[in-house]
C-alpha cells in the first residue's frame, strides 16, 4: 500500500480534478491500490515467463 | 406472420434471397420503429435514415440482378458510436469528440459494408466505453426495453437495447470488461466476445489495447455467427490480430452436444460473488437441457473471481489513462463525471503494478488453459441479478453485476445467452466460455441451448 497521501499522489500526477470529483476518485484509487496490493505477491520470474515483444523472421 | 423488425438476421436474410423482402421495405419498417420507440429508449446518437435508405435500394438493385453478396447482404445493423465511420461523426458518447469525424470506416466496419449491410445508425454507449450510465453528456443514456426505469448495462448499451427492442437486427459492440456480454446480458441478446485478437481493432475508439475486443450482439447465437463469418478478416495493420483461418461458424451450428465435456465454475456464482437465486435457478435448468442433449457436467476450480478483477481492472485502467492523459488534464470538464473519474484512477498505479498485473495474467491464461484440458467449455452465469433500477451506478455503490472480466484477462471466447426470465419479467443470463479461436464451440453451444430453452420466443412488452 502507498503510505503517500491521496492529495499528495494526486499532485504528481498533473491532474486537476474539480472537488466534487474528489470522494469518487479517491474511492476509486483505494480500490485498485487494494487490487495492486492483493496480486504483489513474490513470484519467481522463471516460472512465469512473459514478453509483449515478439518479432517474427521477415 | 412475424412482424419484419423482429425477424432473425438468419431469417431475414432466407426472405432477401429468396426476393421475398426488400432490403428497402425492411429499412423503412426499422426507420419506422425508431421514430416511434427511440425517443423512450435512447439507443441512438444518431439515425442514419437517409444513408440506410440509399444503401437498401441499392442493395435491392444488386440482388434482384443477382449480385446476392451473403447472409448480411441487406441485413440492418447498428454501430456502438466508437466505431469510425467515414464522414459520420463518431463521439464515444463524449462532449470531447463530438465534432469527430473520421476520414475512414473502421476495419470491422468494412468488412459488414462489404458484406452488404446496411448501417441504420450509431447507438449509445458509456462515455468512451467506460463511463457508466450517465445523464451529465450531451446525449441521454440508453434504456433497458423489459423496463425503461432499468439500465441496459454497457457499455454497448445501445447495441444490447436496440437489438433487444428490434431497432436493427444485429449491432457491433466493444469488450474491455464485459461491455458486449453485460448489456447482452440485461437486454435479453446474445453478445459474443470473440477471442482476443480474431477482430480486428483498427478504427475502433481504445480503450485498453490489450483487452479490447470487438464483437457482434444480435437476438440469437445463430445470428452472431452469420456475423461472425463476415468479421474474422485478417487485419495486419491491427498488431494483435491473428491471422488464423476462420471456419464457417454458421455451418459449425448444426450436429448435437453428445460429448460435450461442460465445466461450471461453480465458485465464481456461490462462494466468490453472491448471485440471484432466479438467476441460479436458470442456470440449473441449462444444465439439466446439456446434459438431456447429451453433454457432461462437472465443477471445475479457478483462481477466486476477484484475482481476475482485480488483474482487469489494474490492466484496463493504466492503458486507458495513457490513451486519456493528455485530454484529462487538459479538458477535463468534456467529460462526464463518471468517465473522468474512472479514467483519472489510473494516473494512480505505478508501472510496477501495471507489470505485475501483466505477469498474473499470464498465471491466469496458464490456469484457464489447464483447465480447459478437461472442459470443452466453460459455464457460469454472465449477470449476478436481472437488470437494476439506471442510476444504481455499480462504480457509485460498490455493487459489481457481472462475471465477465475473467475471459477479458485470458482472452478465450465468451458468449452471453438469455437462458429464462426473472419473475418480473427481466432476462437472466448465462456465459458460456472456450479455447481460444473456438468460437465457432461456444456458438453451438448457444444455439442448441436457445432452442431447448425457448427463450427466443419472448420480446419486450414496449417494442411489441
Amino acid at each position: 500500500m502507498d503510505e503517500t497521501t491521496f492529495e499528495a499522489r494526486l499532485a504528481q500526477t498533473g491532474l486537476t480534478p474539480a472537488k466534487e470529483d474528489l470522494p469518487a476518485l479517491q474511492a476509486l484509487v483505494a480500490d485498485l491500490d487494494r487490487a495492486a496490493d492483493s496480486i504483489r505477491a513474490p513470484r519467481p520470474y522463471s516460472e512465469e515467463p512473459l514478453s509483449a515483444f515478439r518479432l517474427k523472421p521477415a | 406472420m412475424t412482424d419484419l423488425h423482429f425477424l432473425t438476421i438468419a431469417e431475414a436474410s432466407a426472405k432477401i434471397h429468396a426476393k421475398a423482402l426488400s432490403p428497402v421495405e425492411l429499412v423503412q419498417s426499422l426507420m419506422t420503429r425508431i421514430k416511434a420507440l427511440d425517443p423512450k429508449l435512447n439507443s441512438h446518437i444518431l439515425v442514419m435514415e437517409e444513408a440506410a435508405l440509399t444503401s437498401a435500394k441499392q442493395a435491392e438493385a444488386d440482388i434482384m440482378a443477382g449480385g446476392w453478396k451473403g447472409p448480411l447482404h441487406g441485413i440492418p445493423i447498428g454501430l456502438k458510436d466508437i466505431y469510425n465511420t467515414k464522414g459520420i461523426a463518431t463521439t464515444g458518447h463524449s462532449a470531447l469528440f463530438k465534432e469527430h469525424v473520421p476520414t475512414a470506416d473502421a476495419f470491422t466496419v468494412q468488412c459488414l459494408r462489404e458484406a452488404g449491410a446496411i448501417f441504420t445508425g450509431k447507438l449509445s454507449t458509456w462515455e468512451f466505453a467506460i463511463g457508466g450510465s450517465s445523464f451529465d453528456l450531451p446525449w441521454p443514456p440508453a434504456r433497458n426495453p423489459w423496463d425503461l426505469t432499468r439500465d441496459p448495462s454497457g457499455s454497448s448499451s445501445g447495441s444490447g437495447a436496440a437489438v433487444a427492442a428490434g431497432l436493427c437486427m444485429g449491432a457491433m459492440g466493444s469488450d474491455t470488461g464485459g461491455s458486449i456480454r453485460g448489456p447482452a446480458a440485461w437486454c435479453g441478446i446474445a453478445g459474443l466476445k470473440p477471442t482476443y485478437g480474431w477482430l480486428s481493432r483498427r478504427g475502433i475508439l481504445p480503450l485498453s489495447f490489450s483487452l479490447d475486443h470487438a464483437g457482434p450482439m444480435c437476438w440469437t447465437s445463430e445470428d452472431c455467427a452469420l456475423m461472425m463469418n463476415a468479421l474474422t478478416k485478417y487485419d495486419p495493420l491491427d498488431t494483435a490480430c491473428a491471422d488464423v483461418p476462420a471456419p464457417d461458424f454458421a455451418a459449425a451450428l448444426v450436429g448435437d452436444l453428445k460429448g460435450l465435456r461442460v465445466g461450471v465454475v461453480r465458485h465464481f456464482f456461490e462462494t466468490d460473488l453472491s448471485t440471484d437465486q432466479q438467476t441460479i435457478a436458470a442456470l440449473e435448468n441449462s444444465l439439466m437441457a446439456l446434459r438431456d442433449m447429451g453433454a457432461s457436467v462437472s465443477d471445475v476450480t479457478l483462481s477466486p473471481f476477484g484475482v481476475y478483477t482485480d488483474t482487469g481492472s489494474l490492466i484496463s485502467r493504466t492503458e486507458a489513462y495513457a490513451f486519456h492523459q493528455a485530454w484529462l488534464r487538459e479538458t477535463p470538464e468534456l467529460y462526464g463525471a463518471f468517465g473522468r473519474q474512472r479514467l483519472m484512477a489510473g494516473a494512480f498505479i505505478s508501472g510496477a503494478d501495471y507489470v505485475n498485473a501483466q505477469r498474473q495474467r499470464a498465471k491466469l491464461v496458464a490456469e484457464v488453459a489447464a483447465v480447459m484440458k478437461t472442459a470443452d467449455v466453460l459455464v457460469f452465469p454472465t449477470a449476478r441479478c436481472p437488470a437494476r433500477e439506471i442510476g444504481e451506478d455499480s462504480m457509485a455503490t460498490g455493487f459489481q453485476p457481472f462475471f465477465n472480466r475473467a475471459f477479458n484477462v485470458t482472452g478465450n471466447p465468451a458468449l452471453s445467452i438469455c437462458d429464462g426470465f426473472s419473475a418480473e419479467g427481466l432476462p437472466l443470463s448465462l456465459q458460456i466460455g472456450g479455447r481460444p479461436f473456438e468460437d465457432a464451440l461456444v456458438l453451438k453451444v448457444g444455439h442448441a441451448l436457445e432452442k431447448a430453452l425457448g427463450t427466443r420466443q419472448r420480446r419486450p412488452v414496449f417494442a411489441s
